[in-house]
């Protein structure tokens, strides 16, 4: 007469259990690990399209209203958009000037809040073609973290100059 | 359940290995107008078509951002007349961008012409 008793300890069902727990341990590590991966990027993302929003107002826009950079005290209502563009990709000495002149810790968040990038720290560095800077704005990045850069070409004084745009968390 | 668990690994590992190109696309679209603006508003286009020497463009190319690669055609009529390439460059990518710029040259006549720049990144080589 036969029997069923020990079909449940059976060599198949070990196996099948062992296989399913290495498919289930493989998935799950590569599945945090994505979602880790996903979030990265995520923040990445954002802070590269501010970044890239930022250096394209500075570089292709004069700014709103146009003659902001004779407003004697800027403020978020007085200027909507600081640009230092007289004309597209054309660099206006006068408006870098006024933009290198926000020293003060609050002039420097009024105009992160003005450029949409209020949420991180930011520079911007005009450089001529070799590298040699020309004009420097606020801070320098940090060489142990993630930094969104952005690099634009323009004219400034007739010569062809990068516009490089950093910002980090 | 096996091949339901291995479409699950797949798909994790898929997620794994994503990388974004539409930021790098977006990135040199915008570094290849920027060039051909400058090149342009600085008078190099023109320069380089009246006087037949390219070599303000070619020294302006080569001290652009290390990663990026650069063809810049200029034509007359659709007929390319000067032609010339970032050095340590080959013509091999995966994709390439293509902007157009016309521009006006006031030389012995004024005329118009169209500058085409090829764009590619150089890891991609």
């Amino acid at each position: 007469m036969s029997s069923c008793k020990g079909q449940l300890y059976s060599t198949d069902l070990v196996f099948a259990v062992v296989a399913f727990l290495v498919v289930l341990l493989t998935f799950l590590t590569l599945w945090q690990s994505g979602v880790t991966r996903i979030s990265y990027f995520e923040a990445e993302r954002w802070r590269e399209e501010a970044t890239r929003f930022a250096a394209e107002q500075l570089v292709e826009t004069p700014g709103y209203p146009t003659h902001w950079e004779q407003i004697a005290n800027i403020t978020d209502t007085n200027v909507r958009s600081i640009g230092l563009a007289g004309e597209r990709n054309v660099i206006s000495p006068a408006k870098l000037q006024r933009f290198l002149s926000f020293q003060g810790q609050s002039e420097y968040e009024l105009v992160k809040r003005i450029l949409g990038v209020s949420r991180y720290e930011m520079g911007v560095v005009v450089e001529n073609l070799d590298g040699d800077e020309i004009a420097g704005y606020k801070n320098t990045p940090p060489t142990n973290q993630s930094v969104s850069s952005v690099s634009r070409l323009a004219i400034y004084n007739g010569s062809i100059v990068v516009v490089r745009v950093y910002v980090w968390e | 359940m096996l091949v339901t668990g291995l479409l699950f690994v797949y798909v994790a590992s898929a997620i794994n290995d994503m990388e974004f190109s539409a930021w790098k696309d977006s990135h040199l679209q915008r570094y290849s107008m920027d060039l051909l603006t400058v090149l342009e508003k600085s008078g190099y286009l023109e320069n380089a078509v009246i006087t037949e020497d390219t070599s303000q463009l070619q020294n302006v190319i080569a001290k652009t951002s290390k990663s990026l690669c650069f063809l810049l055609n200029i034509k007359d009529s659709g007929e390319t007349i000067l032609s010339l390439q970032k050095q340590d460059c080959k013509i091999t990518y995966k994709r390439r961008l293509i902007t157009r710029r016309t521009f006006i040259a006031r030389g012995d006549q004024t005329k118009v012409y169209e500058a085409e720049l090829y764009g590619w990144y150089k890891e991609e080589l």
